[in-house]
Formats: C-alpha cells, sequence, structure tokens
C-alpha cells in the first residue's frame, strides 16, 4: 500500500469517528434534554403581592372570549 | 411541568410557571390560574383634555377620565410613561378603584369619556373591559389608547365597547419594532384593521426619533400603508420625540422634521395630519380637505375655532368624518 493510500485511510477513519461521535451525541441529547429548573418560592411571591396590597384577580379574558 | 399557563392575550404568548409573571409585569401563574394584579388598582389617574390623546376627531373639547396600571407588554426605550409602564404594580403607588368607582368618578367630574391610557390598557384587558361595559350602559363614550400589541380574539371581544381608539404606529419596519420596542409590526397592522373594520373610531401616533424613523422614505412607507389600508380618511398624528428614558442621548425632534413629515402626509394623500407637542404649529389645525379651510384651530390642547357643524365642513358641506355628536 501506498503511503498516500494509508493517510487517506487515516483520514477517513478519523472522519467516520468524528460524524459517529456527533451522531451519538445528537441522539443523547434528544433523548435527555437538559432542562431548566426554575426555584420560584411561590409562598414568598404571594406574601409580596399581599404586603404590596394587591389582589390578584382572575386574569378570565378567555372566559370574555367565549361569551 | 404540568402546570404551565400560555397567556394567550398578547402576540408574546408568555408561558409561565406556577408563581411566574409574564412580560407585562403584571399577569401571573398562581397555583395553575392565570391572575392580573392590577384589577382595580390604577397608579395613574387623571382629568385630561380629549385633544391630549390625541383623539381630534372625536367630540372636541370634552372631558376624560384617563386611568392606567403599572406595566406593559412592550418595552419602548424612549416610552415617555417609562416611570409607571416598565414598572411592576408593587413599585407604584396604587388607587382602589374598581370599575364601578371609575364610572361614579368620571361622572362626578363631568366628563363624558373614559380614557384607558398612559402605559398600555391591553394589559389591563379585565379592569378595561367592566368599567367599558359599564361606562357604555351609562352613555359615556370608551376611548383605547393603546400600541396595539394584542391578539385578534381578544381584541374582536372589546371593539363592540371602544367608541374610538388611538393606536400608536410606532414605525413600519420589524426591524424597528424588534429593536427599538421588543415587539413586531405586523400584530399592529392587523389590530389596526380590525379596529377599523369593527366600526372602531381610529385616530394613529406615529412618535418622530431623531436617526431611528425620521427618514423620508420610512414616513412615505408609513403613510402609503395608511392611505392604502386603514385608509386616508384616518387621522395621522406626527408626534414630537423629548429625550427619555434610554434614549436620553437623542435630540428633541427638530420641528422642521416633523413638518416635512407632516408634508409627506398631506402629499401621498392623507386627509387628516397633524403635527403633535409642537403648540403653535400650522399643523395642529384641522383643515378641510376640499375647500383647505381650517376647520378647527388648535392652540396646544385649546380649541380656538370650530367650523364643523353637524360633522360636515360649514364652508362647503364636505363630510368631516369622526364621531363630533
Amino acid at each position: 500500500m501506498k503511503k498516500q493510500d494509508k493517510i487517506f485511510i487515516l483520514f477517513l477513519s478519523l472522519s467516520f469517528i468524528l460524524i459517529s461521535v456527533i451522531l451519538i451525541e445528537n441522539v443523547y441529547i434528544t433523548l435527555n434534554p437538559k432542562t431548566i429548573t426554575l426555584n420560584i418560592d411561590v409562598n414568598k411571591i404571594k406574601n409580596d403581592i399581599k404586603d404590596a396590597g394587591l389582589i390578584p384577580y382572575d386574569a378570565k379574558y378567555w372566559d370574555i372570549i367565549k361569551k | 411541568m404540568s402546570n404551565i399557563i400560555e397567556c394567550g392575550l398578547c402576540n408574546k404568548h408568555c408561558r409561565l410557571v406556577n408563581g411566574q409573571r409574564g412580560d407585562c409585569r403584571v399577569r401571573i401563574n398562581l397555583d395553575g390560574k392565570l391572575k392580573t394584579l392590577v384589577y382595580g388598582n390604577p397608579c395613574a389617574v387623571h382629568v385630561d383634555p380629549i385633544e391630549k390623546k390625541p383623539l381630534y376627531h372625536v367630540r372636541p373639547t370634552i372631558s376624560t377620565f384617563s386611568i392606567a396600571t403599572a406595566g406593559c407588554n412592550l418595552h419602548c426605550k424612549y416610552c415617555q410613561n417609562w416611570q409607571i409602564s416598565q414598572r411592576p404594580p408593587e413599585e407604584t403607588e396604587n388607587y382602589d378603584l374598581p370599575p364601578n368607582k371609575v364610572l361614579e368618578s368620571a361622572i362626578k367630574t363631568n366628563c363624558q369619556s373614559i380614557a384607558y391610557t398612559y402605559s398600555d390598557p391591553i394589559i389591563f384587558y379585565e379592569y378595561m373591559f367592566d368599567t367599558a361595559k359599564l361606562a357604555k350602559n351609562k352613555g359615556l363614550l370608551n376611548l383605547m389608547i393603546t400600541a396595539g400589541y394584542i391578539e385578534q380574539e381578544p381584541l374582536l371581544a372589546l371593539c363592540p365597547l371602544i367608541d374610538a381608539a388611538n393606536i400608536d404606529l410606532k414605525g413600519i419596519t420589524e426591524e424597528y419594532y424588534q429593536t427599538m420596542c421588543s415587539g413586531n409590526l405586523k400584530p399592529v397592522l392587523d389590530a389596526i384593521i380590525t379596529m377599523k373594520n369593527q366600526g372602531v373610531w381610529v385616530e394613529l401616533t406615529n412618535l418622530v426619533i431623531p436617526t431611528w424613523n425620521d427618514k423620508d422614505h420610512d414616513i412615505r412607507k408609513l403613510c402609503k400603508w395608511i392611505v392604502k389600508n386603514p385608509g386616508p380618511d384616518t387621522p395621522l398624528h406626527f408626534s414630537r420625540f423629548t429625550p427619555m428614558h434610554k434614549l436620553k442621548n437623542l435630540p428633541p425632534t427638530p420641528v422642521k422634521t416633523l413638518t416635512r413629515a407632516w408634508e409627506i402626509a398631506l402629499d401621498e394623500g392623507l386627509h387628516y395630519a397633524y403635527v403633535g407637542n409642537v403648540p403653535g404649529h400650522e399643523g395642529n389645525n384641522t383643515y378641510c380637505p376640499n375647500d383647505k379651510k381650517i376647520l378647527i384651530r388648535r392652540a396646544g390642547y385649546l380649541i380656538l375655532e370650530n367650523n364643523i357643524e353637524n360633522g360636515k365642513c360649514k364652508f362647503c358641506g364636505t363630510k368631516i368624518p369622526g364621531i363630533w355628536e
């Protein structure tokens, strides 16, 4: 085998490995998506709203639309 | 997550987990229910002349009881009311004014109309809706001063209650809306057409900002769209920008720029173009599109002369569109 052919086969093998890694990583990310977990202290929010003198009221625009 | 709510009131469609607020700062997911924090809690309550809105073709000189709450669904860099529109309701001083009290106060102060204004009434939709219903029953006019950034369905439900609207057409390119206002142009154009088609009297305002939307071709494009869509009888107010909020680095709009914009609008076929925030400017008056005579002469918010009789030019009888009686 010529030296040039050996280099070409080596290059081809490396390309194959690289593409395989990318494919595996994509499949893994699709099956295990990263999620951002929001840590919201709802009770604190409710208390802050109450302390500010605000009364949450049903945002019922969809009921209005249906009428 | 199962308790995610999508608010479909405006075109942002905020998806909210429990305890999270929308982009408007006033609509919140609490235990899986969408709530508003500003119902019956306006932070601005004033009696204004209708000319201040501006609504130049709606019963000149009447007083309007104006209310606004904290928050807004757009975040314009030049916002002239940013102290209330870009804050959550916890950071503003609020009144306890449920719809029936708004109506009582409007009647007590001799106002013939109620204006939902200053910030953007879309974010206090339910409060506006309930108040407008009561006002309509009592024969008061409902005026909406808005950026028109609302979904079609809630807008269609609201239209029968609204008599007149001044819609801010801030620019005429998507890029301008995205860069300057964190919104999109198309929903605004759709809202203008919908309100017009639903029989709401519509006037438009364009705040002319140096270097941003003051080019001749921008103004011409905006005017062409108005002539083609809501029509040439739609009044257009070019308003003067004053350095505010995040655009304090810019100078106020030169008067000659506003004059040029006014001339372009007339040249493009608009019948009623105005120049706002420049007292004494000739573009502050209403002219008859037929005989070019002055119909309403204004000085700021004052009416010095009114030559409209029964909705017509008293000199040539041309019908002037608007709500005059």
